[in-house]
């Protein structure tokens, strides 16, 4: 996500209260598991609610973006890696995760139009995957 | 018959930009304002030319559809006082074109991607002038880009916007070619196959060809090839062999496009193809027809593999339907006989019933409309922010 993100120098974390810190990262969390719908959801609702209590610069909030969306990608490389530690012996069943990127082309799908958002979740899926790979 | 002129174009490299070129005023940062205009622009950003479509994010109104070539030029020293109009120092597009002796002329793209930064951010201030005379709107745009673009020309794009257009998204530019060819009105109807739901675009631009197999998802790096093969490739070949059977002929690399423009073809030599040209005042007629030709087949000895490669990776069910769409876009899609000679070499090859159509008169605009589009549809969370 770094390299989406061109930031002044983070705001001290004291003038920004916790509870937008917690639903920034949240957020971050949900787009880096590819759960876009809820992300943006969750944007609308208790986000916008909490931002609209807050008065936050919009270069104070772009850099909690930054730097949430980026500890969310290390949680989650991490926990990916946790997870490979912990398999062995009781070869526990993977965590099952969509695949970014298909290894052979499905079928075309037989029902109506795509809509043009999905496909571009499945971009930036794609994209994000690509960037932790 | 054609006539062209030889002209003393060099190409310039970005170090020749001279001190004295007055760079337009930085635009300002974006403001984050509920009050502020929106607009949605989609932008071809083409190593040729560039085509940009915007309007109103509230409604489906096209304010702006302009092509410009991709070209930006530095006056040069010493210039009479008035001959260019307003003593500018900086020109893009066409009006760099028309004073292209009084200016360093830099192409900003090679080969589908941005070569010289600084000229790049000149010519995307420029197309954000024309989406917004104002300079107070907040603009979105949707980028296209070429198939399979490194992550290094995803950022130069990103630094170039940075500061120009507010929020950003970049999207492979044969998925927006089928996303802008797609008739939406026709979508539902029985004998409308959604060119995003089954079809195979090659896109031939200026830089690069870009095959994408588009089938419902959005295409993988393994649904794209991008070939960096393609209109000024041709070109280049044509000059060579020129300058090998008419030797100091002096013709400009702009000179042999538009003759390429003019009498490009596929498939079995055409004999003559008289063009005259202007060499040193004089004129001259030249048989290019065994030229022109080769050069162009070169194109569908490299496209030709990488279409069956993509065929055959569409899934049995589902590749029938997709050889009934093969679409060829672009500027190369005006090269004559190029959709024959395809559908002939897949059929000689055993693929039944292949159909290669040309994406039609609107081919530079395919992809702009396509990210114009994909610019009313992305959601919030879905645009890159460009802070600076």
């Amino acid at each position: 996500m770094g390299a989406q993100f061109h930031v002044n120098p983070p705001t001290s974390d004291t003038e920004i209260p916790p509870a937008v810190v917690r639903l920034v990262r949240r957020v971050c969390l949900l787009r880096e598991r590819g759960d876009a719908a809820s992300a943006a959801a969750l944007e609308a609702g208790d986000l916008a609610a909490a931002l609209a209590a807050a008065t936050l610069a919009p270069a104070a909030l772009a850099s909690v973006y930054a730097r949430e969306a980026e500890r969310a990608a290390e949680a989650v490389a991490i926990g990916e890696m946790l997870l490979e530690q912990l398999r062995g012996p009781l070869a526990r069943p993977a965590v099952e995760r969509a695949p970014a990127a298909p290894s052979r082309a499905p079928a075309p799908r037989p029902e109506g139009a795509p809509a043009i958002a999905d496909l571009l979740d499945a971009m930036l899926a794609g994209e994000a995957a690509a960037r932790r790979a | 018959m054609t006539t062209a002129t030889a002209t003393a174009e060099k190409k310039v490299p970005a170090a020749a930009i001279p001190a004295n070129v007055e760079r337009p005023v930085e635009t300002p940062s974006p403001r984050r304002s509920s009050e502020r205009k929106r607009l949605l622009a989609g932008f071809d950003l083409g190593t040729n030319a560039c085509c940009v479509l915007a309007g109103p994010a509230e409604n489906r109104d096209i304010t702006v559809s302009k092509i410009v070539p991709s070209v930006v030029g530095y006056a040069r020293e010493g210039l009479v006082d008035g001959i260019i109009a307003g003593n500018a120092t900086l020109l893009v597009g066409e009006e760099a074109l028309q004073h292209r002796l009084q200016l360093n002329l830099i192409a900003p793209l090679e080969d589908g991607v941005i070569a010289h930064r600084d000229s790049a951010r000149d010519l995307i201030k420029r197309i954000r002038a024309l989406i917004d005379p104002s300079g107070a709107a907040e603009i979105r745009t949707v980028i296209g880009v070429p198939a399979n673009a490194e992550e290094a020309a995803r950022e130069d794009i990103r630094v170039c916007a940075t500061g120009v257009f507010d929020r950003v998204l970049l999207i492979p530019e044969p998925f927006l070619a089928a996303l802008g060819y797609r008739d939406d009105s026709r979508l539902g109807q029985p004998n409308y196959v959604d060119p995003v739901t089954n079809s195979l675009f090659v896109d031939i631009g200026g830089g690069t060809s870009d095959l994408c197999l588009i089938q419902g998802y959005f295409p993988t790096r393994e649904d794209q090839i991008s070939l960096p093969f393609a209109g000024d490739a041709i070109d280049k070949i044509i000059e060579e062999e020129l300058q090998r059977v008419y030797p100091n002929n002096g013709l400009s690399r702009a000179a042999i496009r538009q003759i390429k423009e003019e009498h490009s073809y596929v498939g079995p030599i055409r004999k003559p193809i008289d063009v005259k040209v202007l060499i040193g005042g004089k004129t001259h007629t030249l048989d290019l027809g065994e030229t022109i030709g080769r050069a162009c087949n070169r194109l569908v000895e490299k496209i030709y593999p990488a279409l069956t490669t993509l065929i055959a990776r569409a899934s049995s069910e589902s590749v029938a339907q997709l050889l009934q769409n093969i679409v060829v876009t672009g500027g190369g899609s005006r090269i004559r006989g190029i959709d024959l000679v395809l559908q002939e070499k897949l059929a000689a090859d055993g693929f039944e019933g292949p159909k290669v159509r040309l994406a039609g008169p609107d081919f530079k605009r395919y992809v702009a409309i396509g990210a114009l589009k994909a610019a009313r549809a992305a959601r919030e969370d879905q645009w890159q922010h460009l802070l600076a």
